[in-house]
């Protein structure tokens, strides 16, 4: 059988097949071009930055789990001004791939000024992370209890709104698992003018990372993300798109072609890869070689109507 | 860096729980320097992450890893077969930096290692040249739990090294920690103030060692082992906290695993 035709139109970034990159697994992009082709990506997704650089969390960060992985980096990342002057460029002089900045911060005021800064910087597009559960943004419950602003429909669409009007680019925003209803957050979101949506982040998790005696001297609290969360991903994308116009991409526990047909089959226009990286960084170009060999990308939407079983 | 299906050409045992491996991979074993690792995918579901292996001795076109069962992933590699495929990414990482000195007339280095850490100054102790200075051979300081985990150490003495043992329980060598049995040396009618010092080890062995050779004003190169994701530089799983007010957490898989002893933060 010859190869599918493959190529996607995610609001207006044209990529090349439907497979790209999730934030905070790849890097600014660079890491990975020793080892893979990055031409073959459908886009690339940096880890998210916000406007001044960010140290990120204590040891330990990562916790392995048998089908899963729990981390807590904090959003350790270079800075916007860094990201600019530094990374895209030195990415734009090794690939054409569309890239996708992800953005992040504690305030409305500085995802505006991440937008701005990146205007003209010739990425194809923002990924608005408001979705992180590893860093204390957002808004404070509780002393110990921070919930993210995608956890909020109300403050999801302020925050897109304003950050709409400030760009042009295609904006598509990710979105947490950690909600009763995660329909009501991409309704806000597509409400306040998100061009996507992207989902989903990692869920809060909690591991003991000591060892021997000292078990449970090391409470670890973080993102779990890796196959194990693949089910939960997959309902939640049905769900969204299934409520939203806009297009979805999809991500949690992609490794290999036939995850990401499933969540193309439930209604994603493209899929991420993020854990897989890390596992194996050959994974993203054997998922876009399968999705290619085989029937090509199934139908969108094709099973609207069933009802399914639950 | 590459990555590489590596067949596993040779399988040794020093104990049943301290195991090496040589891989058949030219790519690797000709460009990978001393404190450098890899990371090998271990086969089976239930090791889900890679795991980090420095590289402790090479050939032409094979290179070798040694390392202790610690886990079920280590167990499992331990278990490995002459004949079986493991996919390794390598080389990885910044190693030793090699500090020029004239054996003849310069004062010698030392190598202190804790456990596993043997593994990558062993590379080392074979790339630098051992010869004999004018105070005395350099020196390995070399500590374990037990006789048994005190591995290499006929290779080292063969090489021209000195070498100076400790365990935790006193089965060999000096009963007790390496670094006190370094810092009791440094001060005996035997010792010298080292042209530089190497190191790799548990973490509060390397804590100890740095603080020596700070008081002694002594450079000082440390390898750090931390948890690892990617092992290429993507994850930022791996920080270490450093003083560099630029960047305060570096990755010990990407500037790493070898620092300069007096740029981290011990907390
Ligand atoms: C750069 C680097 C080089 C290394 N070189 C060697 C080597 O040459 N020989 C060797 O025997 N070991 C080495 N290690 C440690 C080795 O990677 C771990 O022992 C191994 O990953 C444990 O896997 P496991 O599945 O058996 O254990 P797990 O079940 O994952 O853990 C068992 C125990 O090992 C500890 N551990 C797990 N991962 C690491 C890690 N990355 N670093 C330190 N401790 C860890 C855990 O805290 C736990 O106490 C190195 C680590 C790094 C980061
Ligand atoms: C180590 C690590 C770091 C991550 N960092 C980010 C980040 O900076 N921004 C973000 O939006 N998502 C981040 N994520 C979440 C991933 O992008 C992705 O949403 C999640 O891991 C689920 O996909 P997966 O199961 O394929 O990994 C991170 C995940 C991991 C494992
Ligand atoms: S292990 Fe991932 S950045 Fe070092």
């Amino acid at each position: 059988m010859g190869l599918k035709q493959t190529a996607v139109n995610l609001a207006g970034i044209k990529m090349k097949n439907p497979v790209m990159t999730a934030s905070g697994t790849f890097g600014y992009g660079l890491e990975y071009a020793d080892l893979i082709d990055l031409d073959k990506l459908g886009a690339i997704v940096t880890k998210t930055i916000t406007p001044e650089p960010r140290c990120g969390n204590q040891q330990p960060r990562i916790f392995e789990l048998p089908y899963g992985l729990i981390n807590t980096i904090g959003l350790q990342n270079v800075g916007l001004e860094r990201l600019l002057s530094e990374k895209l460029p030195a990415l734009r002089k090794i690939t054409r791939t569309p890239v996708i900045a992800s953005i992040g911060g504690y305030t409305t005021a500085d995802y505006v000024k991440s937008v701005k800064g990146l205007a003209g910087s010739g990425v194809a597009g923002i990924e608005l992370n408001i979705s992180c559960p590893n860093v204390k943004t957002g808004y404070k419950l509780k002393k110990t209890n921070y919930l993210t602003i995608s956890q909020n429909p109300g403050k999801t669409y302020r925050l897109v709104r304003e950050v709409k009007k400030n760009t042009r680019l295609p904006l598509i925003v990710k979105l947490s698992p950690n909600v009763t209803d995660i329909t009501e957050i991409a309704a806000s979101a597509e409400k306040a003018g998100a061009d996507a949506l992207c989902l989903i982040n990692t869920f809060p998790a909690m591991a003991y990372a000591g060892s021997g005696k000292d078990k449970y001297s090391v409470p670890i609290f973080g993102g779990l993300s890796g196959p194990c969360i693949k089910p939960l991903a997959l309902r939640m994308v049905h769900q969204v798109c299934r409520t939203v116009k806009i297009p979805v991409v999809a991500m949690g526990g992609i490794m290999n072609g036939e995850d990401a047909r499933d969540f193309l089959q439930a209604g994603a226009v493209a899929v991420a890869v993020g854990t897989g990286n890390f596992v194996d960084p050959g994974i993203i170009i054997d998922i876009i070689n399968a999705l290619q060999d085989t029937d090509g990308l199934p139908p969108r939407h094709k099973d609207t109507k069933k009802k399914g079983i639950s | 860096m590459t990555r590489l299906n590596c067949n596993i050409i040779s399988r040794k045992e020093f104990s049943s729980r301290y195991i090496s491996l040589s891989f058949f991979a030219p790519a690797i074993s000709r460009s990978v320097m001393p404190g450098q690792f890899v990371m090998v995918k271990i086969p089976g579901e239930r090791f889900f992450l890679r795991r980090p292996f420095s590289v402790c001795r090479t050939a032409r076109d094979s290179f070798d890893i040694v390392f202790k069962v610690v886990g079920a992933g280590t167990e499992k590699l331990g278990q490995m077969k002459k004949g079986d495929i493991l996919n390794i990414i390598g080389p990885l990482g910044n190693g030793y930096p090699f500090m020029t000195h004239d054996p003849k007339q310069g004062i010698p280095f030392v190598l202190i290692a804790g456990g596993t850490g043997i593994a990558s100054l062993y590379f080392l102790a074979r790339c630098l040249k051992p010869g004999r200075g004018k105070v005395s051979s350099p020196v390995v300081f070399l500590g374990a739990r037990n006789r048994k985990e005190l591995i290499f150490r006929p290779e080292l003495i063969k090489m021209g090294y000195e070498v100076l043992t400790a365990t935790d329980d006193g089965s060999a060598g000096r009963k007790g920690f390496v670094t006190d049995l370094f810092s009791s040396w440094l001060h005996s009618p035997k010792g010298f103030r080292p042209s530089v010092i190497y190191s790799c080890g548990p973490r509060l062995m390397l804590k100890k060692t740095a603080k020596i050779a700070e008081e002694e004003n002594v450079p000082c190169f440390i390898s750090m082992e931390e948890k690892m994701a990617c092992g290429i530089g993507v994850c930022m799983g791996c920080a270490v906290k450093t003083s560099d007010k630029k960047e305060e957490y570096k990755r010990a898989c990407k500037e790493g695993p070898v620092f300069r002893a007096e740029e981290i933060e011990w907390d």
